[in-house]
């Protein structure tokens, strides 16, 4: 590393030219800058792509949430039909924008804790081709009538492989990355993300291959489905989310996780629980109960890991919540951080066979599913991302007042969807489970409340507009010119 | 450095457990179910589907009907699908050892269909539900299915398979509505659905008290 | 039904606890679970170290609040 100093030249933009270093704390600082200057292409690539399937899956998501409230609404084709544009919906955020943007502040973090620069950067954009191929020919298929109706797997087996083989790049590469690390201690980020790159490529190739390459009988798909959309989240979302916040929350505030022990106390108990997890998704479904009761049981074990990291998260924060206000990312890491808690404990309660019993076929397990999507694992990335692509464009980004408005319609437009559909689905439950009370009472009790999710679904899609108009301007590196960014200073 | 072996290899042990736990233990336990055969009639419980039934499956998927609607109904104590009527018993997992691949579903915006073809057996009923939801069945919010249909003018004689509408839906004079082969193996699909009509040893049938 | 699947899977499990006991045991005497708190520094170095905020609202410094008259936007 002592050559890469030495070549490091004094370019102003990064190197603090002015301010007189000793040599030492310098490669500390070239060393950043390299590695982020080799990760520039791929993971803004990558980000360019995951903001582009977020606005479209938005789109998406608007279209099936009307057509609830207007069944007649865009329905004389077929390709825009509600049971195609959900799915659409669905894989555009979860692989689209969610696998994607996990893969670039995987790559990121990975690079940044190992220490080293990314070699042979053009695998990667390989991977990046592939995999927004991948995602593009699925979605196109489905909206086309080729999607499998199998929830989390629609993409018919000729788009999953060339998901997968992208995926597949970026994992090993990951794991190249962190065989060449610099020597010392690996960090408990290092540690989700190693897992999740490794699990995740397990997860999707036995799910396809079980369901779709090799069938076996219909009746293991239920089980092999359920295993693979709950890990898909529990194993492959949620680390990478938490290795965000384990880095950015101290890495922020300038302070050391609360407590190490109970990270790596969470780190363990998190692999071991939630592998587990899955099962309770077909509670009174046509399935042996110990197959059931082993992720109920599973899925009750994860207020362990949910508590453990919840503690190291938030009394990290103690003391420093003034960092919310001049902070972009520590404001929506922290909100994720709290839907995480949140919806775990919510999670862990609906694996209650009584709870279940109500909530199972409701909008209740929508709104669950996108305070843990949205409210937890995106909201996390959007903090990553302002936090990350300054430093890989040398630039800041163009407008605070943009951040703010993305964060509040974020937030407000999540917190509010998950209350009503929470509360809808509720209503809708409870008649579902009353005979006396007729099929339609129960669908039209919901649909009060969808209303009100379209209008918070539009509120999400103009935060994702003016994110995606921040990013746009942040690359043509438009705003007020300064010689570089106050991010890379040291404060005055 | 010094922690990677502990690390690696539970990374590795914790993800094995669950997946011999939760993939290879219900592959072998639930992917090897034989129909019961009648020793009298020799006839096969669960029946299987049609060629054409099989096709429908495919048209089901297509269509994402699973978004909206279940085929599992559950027992006595865990839901109140029996009460409903939406099947005589629960269903269980050798109920689905005929399909290709199994809709169980997960949401009921629309009702459970594990047993609509008994529930619902006119064809007739099913092509106008297709076509206009709102005709047999008032306020619901499914939405129309006219792509799997086509409108033609009469060439002769009326087509023996056009289906009745009432205005406003229906087709002007000199023209008529028929369903397409998507239409008809999704209809074909849809009677064949009859998975807990009858007994089996492991799930007899169940009785909701009034 | 028996069926031998079941008794690998059963041996499978019972090994997978040996190993995982084994390794666990090994790393505890090889002092790998010793000074546990120490990993939480790693994060930082002399350019960025404890105590140092590094990310602010754009036009500020890193751990201020920007005035009113900094914002970019007006």
């Amino acid at each position: 590393m002592a050559a890469l100093a030495e070549a490091q030249p004094a370019k102003p933009s990064l190197a603090d030219s002015i301010d007189p270093s000793t040599t030492e704390s310098l490669k500390y600082k070239a060393e950043r800058a390299a590695i982020d200057r080799s990760l520039r292409g791929p993971v803004l690539c990558f980000i360019g792509g995951a903001i582009f399937w977020l606005l479209l899956g938005s789109l998406f998501a608007l279209i099936a949430s009307i057509k609830m409230n207007v069944p007649g609404f865009l329905g004389d084709s077929a390709f825009l039909t509600f049971g195609r544009v959900r799915p659409a919906h669905l894989n555009a955020v979860g692989y689209g924008w969610g696998a994607q943007i996990a893969m670039a502040v995987g790559l990121w973090l990975m690079a940044r804790l190992c220490r080293i620069e990314v070699r042979h950067g053009g695998l990667l954009y390989m991977a990046f081709g592939l995999f927004n191929a991948g995602v593009m020919i699925g979605i196109l298929a489905i909206l086309g009538g080729q999607g499998t109706s199998v929830e989390w797997l629609e993409f018919p087996t000729y788009a999953a492989l060339v998901v997968f083989a992208g995926f597949a790049l970026v994992a090993i590469w990951a794991v190249i990355m962190f065989r060449f690390r610099q020597p010392g201690h690996v960090y408990v980020s290092q540690w989700y993300i190693l897992a999740a790159f490794f699990w995740f490529p397990w997860l999707y190739a036995t799910a396809n291959m079980v369901i779709f390459i090799l069938p076996v009988q219909a009746a293991v798909q239920g089980p092999v489905n359920w295993w693979y959309g709950h890990n898909a989240l529990g194993l492959f979302f949620t680390p990478i989310a938490l290795a965000t916040a384990y880095y950015m929350i101290p890495k922020v505030i300038g302070r050391p996780v609360h407590s190490y022990y109970l990270s790596i106390l969470g780190f363990w108990s998190l692999a071991f629980f939630y592998s587990w997890n899955g099962m309770h998704h077909l509670i009174g479904g046509p399935f042996p109960a110990w197959l059931i009761s082993a992720s109920v049981v599973a899925s009750i074990m994860m207020v362990v890991p949910v508590i453990t990291t919840g503690i190291n998260h938030h009394f990290t924060m103690v003391g420093h919540f003034n960092a919310l206000r001049w902070s972009p990312t520590l404001r929506f890491t922290v909100f994720g951080a709290m839907c995480y808690t949140l919806s775990s404990l919510q999670g862990s309660s609906m694996a209650i066979r009584s709870v279940n019993q109500v909530t199972h076929f409701t909008h209740y397990t929508i709104g669950h599913a996108h305070l843990g999507l949205y409210g937890f694992f995106t909201m996390i990335m959007f903090g990553a991302i302002y936090y990350i692509v300054p430093r890989l464009v040398e630039w800041e980004w163009p407008s605070a007042s943009l951040i703010r408005w993305h964060f509040w319609l974020s937030a407000i437009g999540v917190s509010a969807m998950f209350i009503v559909l929470s509360i809808g689905g509720l209503f809708q439950g409870f008649a579902l489970e009353d005979p006396k009370i007729s099929f339609l009472t129960s669908t039209n009790y919901a649909n009060a409340f969808l209303w009100m999710r379209s209008i918070s679904g539009i509120a999400l899609t103009a935060a994702h507009i003016i994110f995606a108009s921040s990013f746009a301007l942040i690359l043509l590196h438009a705003g007020v010119v300064r010689r570089r960014p106050t991010l890379l200073d040291r404060p005055a | 450095m010094n922690r990677m072996p502990l690390l690696l290899t539970g990374i590795f042990l914790t993800f094995f457990s669950a997946w011999l736990g939760l993939v290879a233990m219900p592959y072998i336990h639930l992917g090897r179910f034989k129909p019961q055969v009648d020793d009298v009639t020799r006839e096969e419980t669960p029946p299987p589907f049609s060629g054409e039934a099989l096709q429908g499956a495919t048209i089901y998927a297509a269509n994402g009907c699973i978004y909206c609607h279940s085929q599992q109904v559950r027992p006595l104590e865990a839901g109140a699908d029996l009460e409903r009527g939406w099947g005589a018993r629960r269903t269980v997992a050798r109920d689905y050892m005929r399909d290709k691949v199994a809709y169980f579903g997960t949401s009921r915006t629309g009702p459970d269909l594990s047993n609509i073809g008994a529930r619902q057996p006119s064809a007739e009923w099913h092509y106008q539900h297709l076509y206009q939801p709102q005709v047999v069945s008032k306020g619901s919010i499914m939405p129309a299915f006219k792509f799997l249909f086509e409108k033609r003018r009469i060439s002769g004689q009326p087509s023996a398979d056009a289906i009745k509408m009432q205005p406003p839906d229906e087709a002007e004079p000199g023209w008529e509505i028929v369903p397409t082969r998507e239409g008809k193996q999704l209809v074909a699909y849809l009677l064949s659905l009859k998975r807990s009509t009858y007994p089996l040893p492991e799930a007899p049938e169940e009785t909701p008290a009034k | 039904m028996y069926n031998p699947t079941y008794t690998f899977i059963a041996v499978a499990i019972g090994a997978a606890v040996v190993f995982a006991l084994f390794a666990f045991y090994y790393a505890a005497r090889t002092g790998q679970l010793q000074n546990l708190e120490e990993g939480s520094k790693v994060i930082f170095d002399e350019k960025e170290p404890v105590g140092q905020p590094t990310d602010a609202f754009p036009g500020a410094q890193p751990g201020t609040v920007p005035a009113k008259s900094d914002s970019t936007k007006s």
